[in-house]
């Protein structure tokens, strides 16, 4: 993994750009508090264990969502795919409301639901992957549509009091993480490494398979690798925040427009970028209404349904 | 060089041709010619170990092409195939770094003097036309700089004078000491390249001969049911006029 | 003939619709405080039909069901041949067929102390049974005036916790409201014109809560207190109510309000 000195360079600014933003997010909330003189004992106690977990968990999880969303973008050589899109966090959301509904007040059994149902909606989206990526997207779109159906079956026969968490977390929440932060920021690392890694041949798998393949790309190995990376940190961020939609689409889209469409590039300034706008819309959410919150899936797909939009009709 | 023995290639239940049997040699141009269908471009696929063969082997340097690992085909074989997608927005001048990799930067900008791309090397691949993109693919042919070129239909989207080059550039590149296998469709352009033409019949059957007594009215009207007026280079087929 | 039977149904449906009903009714409770009220009423005999959580008295649960509260089966319903359905809101799915097919909708959505008053008194009308209905409010009257009087505290700041996970607490316009209000305690987010808002950890910080009340449903009471503890400091107050009792608008609420006074005068406040 050789970084030239451009990419050191970006890096280095997303790390400068990150920090700032940061700062300013420990630092608004119910009222400013000063991250670098905290007045009192709560207020230490308010930046290290309320906006700061909260602010790195929406960090690694938007940088996730956007590295998930460049790497199913070029497996399916089609640049609207991405975990939301694909039905993935439907199936996720299906996991974790089944389990609600076996085991009631277990946070664990949530999770472990989201995770598996993150896992089967890949693999369903994937049973179809030999009609071409084309019509792999149209499949992953109606099994989001069928996912989602079977989600308000289930909502109806979840009883009352349950109901009130799948909400909350369909909606994306990052108040309450049930992964602990440091293992979120290192899932982060690791994807960002192997995709960074892994970017010469995600370049030439631009070209299309055969050309990768004549250009000594392993393409069946790099799409299982590929594959198991993206539903693994997938199934990771919808675990952590719940269905945050549009991330995945959005931030590899911007970042292609602004820094060419080469993966190192690409990558490292996804999974900052991600991180940076999941930060910004996390915030927005726990500051607009305050005292009261917004949802933070409400902000992303806001923001993101326009942009979709606007892409679907700038190919058309 | 490039040995052929006994290959059989099928596509599902479909015997694309049998028993094809050929030497190819460094400084030749070997025209592959066919019906649609046919299976000339999955003959090109299966030369460099990306399609399997029913039957038969192919050998580079007397040892079989499914011996060598992925990256030494790689460095063997360059493939000119269909125009890659262009959603992503490559541009010309990293569609051509993909393919040079660790060459230099002074093969890129031949290529591009040679294809006439110098004035859209930072475009995006998408905004080009279809004939400007096939101009891109043969740079990027040039730049790998690998001892055997599978080109499938060089000429298809291009202009008179672009094909013009770009069957210059085959001749040249044989004698410059490469083995250069493509398929054409066109007669004129095979018979002015071509030392040696493989002919698949679509029906299962393989030949392989001399341009000279491959091209020739009584070959190919069977494989092509077409009427054939002329002979050697002027062989051409008759359009219906007088 | 045809004349006069059409003349004298009109006349019927006129009466109908002028006089209040009578006795007899077929009766659908279409919410868990309806059928309470009815109960307390007398006016149990008349329920033909009830939803999910319309649980008390023990004797409601062997009612028919038909459906929950936000939605009914509409075949269902008529299959048990009202003549009555009192439903929360009049827009629910399904009650404007009922309306159509013939069946009187009386809404029954009390937001405050004095509505849930008036809202026995108006049942009590409905079904014929107004004499136990003014037995039944009097009765609460002066139990809610003897409580009043009990209350020796003011305005005591209140954090209300609806839900845990994720953290929502009652706003303005709502029921909860009212009843913290009625009780002497000042909701802390009382100015929020959201029935549900969800809520910061630091914002509930910042609103300096003396109190925080938890419902004791689906929820690890024991970790709640840890919790609120570490937020709020040590010495904030922590009581929980059986939220049957305090969120349902009906009859048991002065019971609920009776036993978060004990709680409440129990505290050092």
């Amino acid at each position: 993994m050789k970084l030239q000195k451009n990419e050191l360079l970006l890096i280095a600014a997303f790390v400068g750009i990150a920090m700032f933003v940061i700062f300013i997010a420990l630092g608004v909330g119910e009222h400013w508090i000063n991250p670098l003189n905290p007045s009192s004992d709560m207020e230490v106690l308010i930046l290290w264990e309320i906006r700061l977990p909260r602010i790195l968990t929406a960090f690694a999880v938007g940088g996730m969502l956007a590295l998930a969303g460049a790497w199913f973008q070029v497996l399916l050589g089609n640049p609207l795919a991405e975990p939301y899109v694909l039905g993935v966090a439907g199936s996720a959301a299906v996991g974790a409301v089944s389990a609600m509904m076996l085991f009631p007040d277990s946070t664990l059994a949530m999770s472990m639901g989201a995770f598996i149902g993150a896992w089967v909606g890949i693999a369903a989206v994937l049973s179809f992957s030999f009609l071409g990526a084309t019509r792999l997207l149209l499949a992953g779109v109606v099994l989001a549509a069928f996912w989602g159906a079977i989600l308000m079956l289930l909502m109806a026969l979840l009883p009352e009091r349950s109901l009130m968490l799948a909400y909350a977390w369909m909606m994306g929440d990052l108040s309450s993480s049930s992964l602990p932060v440091w293992s979120l920021l290192l899932v982060w690392l690791l994807a960002l490494m192997c995709g960074v890694f892994l970017s010469l041949s995600l370049d030439k798998l631009l070209l299309g398979e055969r050309h990768a393949e004549a250009l000594g790309v392993h393409v069946q190995r790099l799409r299982l690798i590929l594959l198991f990376l993206a539903s693994a940190v997938t199934a990771i961020a919808v675990t952590a925040a719940g269905t945050i939609g549009f991330v995945g689409l959005v931030v590899p889209h911007l970042m292609r427009l602004l820094f060419g469409s080469l993966h190192k590039a690409v990558l490292i300034s996804s999974a900052f970028g991600g991180g940076i706008l999941l930060i910004m819309a996390d915030t927005t959410a726990r500051t607009i209404i305050s005292p009261a919150e917004l949802p933070v899936g409400v902000l992303t797909a806001m923001i993101g349904v326009p942009i979709f939009l606007y892409l679907l009709l700038r190919r058309a | 060089m490039l040995d052929i023995q006994d290959l059989s290639l099928r596509r599902g239940n479909k015997i694309l041709f049998e028993s094809l049997s050929a030497q190819m040699q460094v400084g030749q141009v070997v025209v592959v010619l066919g019906p649609n269908g046919a299976g000339k471009s999955t003959l090109l696929l299966a030369l460099q170990g990306m399609f399997p063969c029913a039957n038969g082997e192919i050998q580079y340097q007397q040892k079989p092409v499914s011996t060598y690992s992925r990256q030494t085909l790689s460095r063997i074989f360059t493939w000119q195939g269909d125009l890659p997608p262009s959603e992503f927005g490559l541009t010309v001048g990293q569609r051509l770094a993909l393919s040079a990799d660790a060459k230099t930067r002074q093969s890129i900008e031949d290529a591009l003097q040679y294809m006439d791309l110098g004035l859209l090397e930072q475009r995006a691949l998408g905004e080009l036309s279809s004939g400007e993109r096939q101009r891109v693919e043969i740079a990027a042919t040039m730049v790998r700089d690998n001892p055997i070129w599978l080109m499938d239909e060089p000429t298809a989207h291009l202009d008179m004078r672009h094909q013009v080059d770009c069957l210059r550039l085959i001749k040249q590149q044989s004698k410059d000491g490469r083995l250069i296998i493509a398929v054409l469709h066109d007669l004129q352009q095979a018979a002015g390249v071509a030392d040696v033409v493989l002919l698949l019949d679509g029906l299962g059957g393989a030949t392989v001969g001399d341009a000279a007594s491959m091209l020739t009215a009584a070959r190919l009207e069977p494989v092509f049911q077409v009427k054939l007026t002329g002979q050697g280079k002027d062989l051409r087929p008759v359009y219906g006029e007088n | 003939m045809g004349y006069c039977v059409r003349k004298a149904w009109f006349i019927v449906c006129f009466f109908c619709s002028v006089f209040p009903a009578f006795a007899g009714e077929r009766i659908l409770a279409l919410a868990p405080h309806v059928c309470e009220t009815l109960y307390a009423i007398g006016a149990e005999k008349d329920i033909v039909g009830a939803v999910s959580y319309c649980d008390y008295p023990k004797a409601a649960l062997k009612l028919p069901r038909i459906g929950a509260y936000n939605r009914i089966n509409v075949e269902a319903a008529i299959a048990l041949r009202p003549t009555v359905a009192i439903v929360l809101n009049i827009k629910t799915p399904g009650v404007s067929k009922l309306r159509q097919l013939g069946v009187k909708i009386v809404p029954s959505y009390p937001v405050t102390v004095d509505e849930v008053l008036q809202n026995v008194q108006m049942l009590g009308r409905v079904t014929g049974h107004e004499q136990q209905a003014n037995a039944l409010v009097s009765d609460l009257q002066k139990r809610l005036d003897k409580l009043t009087s009990r209350i020796s505290y003011k305005e005591i700041p209140v954090f209300y916790e609806i839900w845990s996970d994720p953290l929502l607490t009652a706003g303005n316009n709502t029921f909860i409201h009212d009843v913290l209000r009625r009780i002497g305690l000042r909701n802390v987010f009382g100015s929020l014109a959201l029935e549900a808002p969800r809520i910061n950890v630091e914002s509930v910080i910042a609103a300096q809560p003396k109190l925080v009340i938890i419902p004791s449903e689906n929820r690890d009471v024991s970790k709640r207190v840890i919790f609120w503890k570490k937020w709020l400091g040590e010495d904030i107050h922590i009581i929980t109510v059986n939220p049957d009792l305090v969120h349902r608008p009906g009859p048991r609420l002065l019971d609920g309000m009776t036993d978060l006074l004990n709680q409440l005068e129990g505290l050092k406040l």
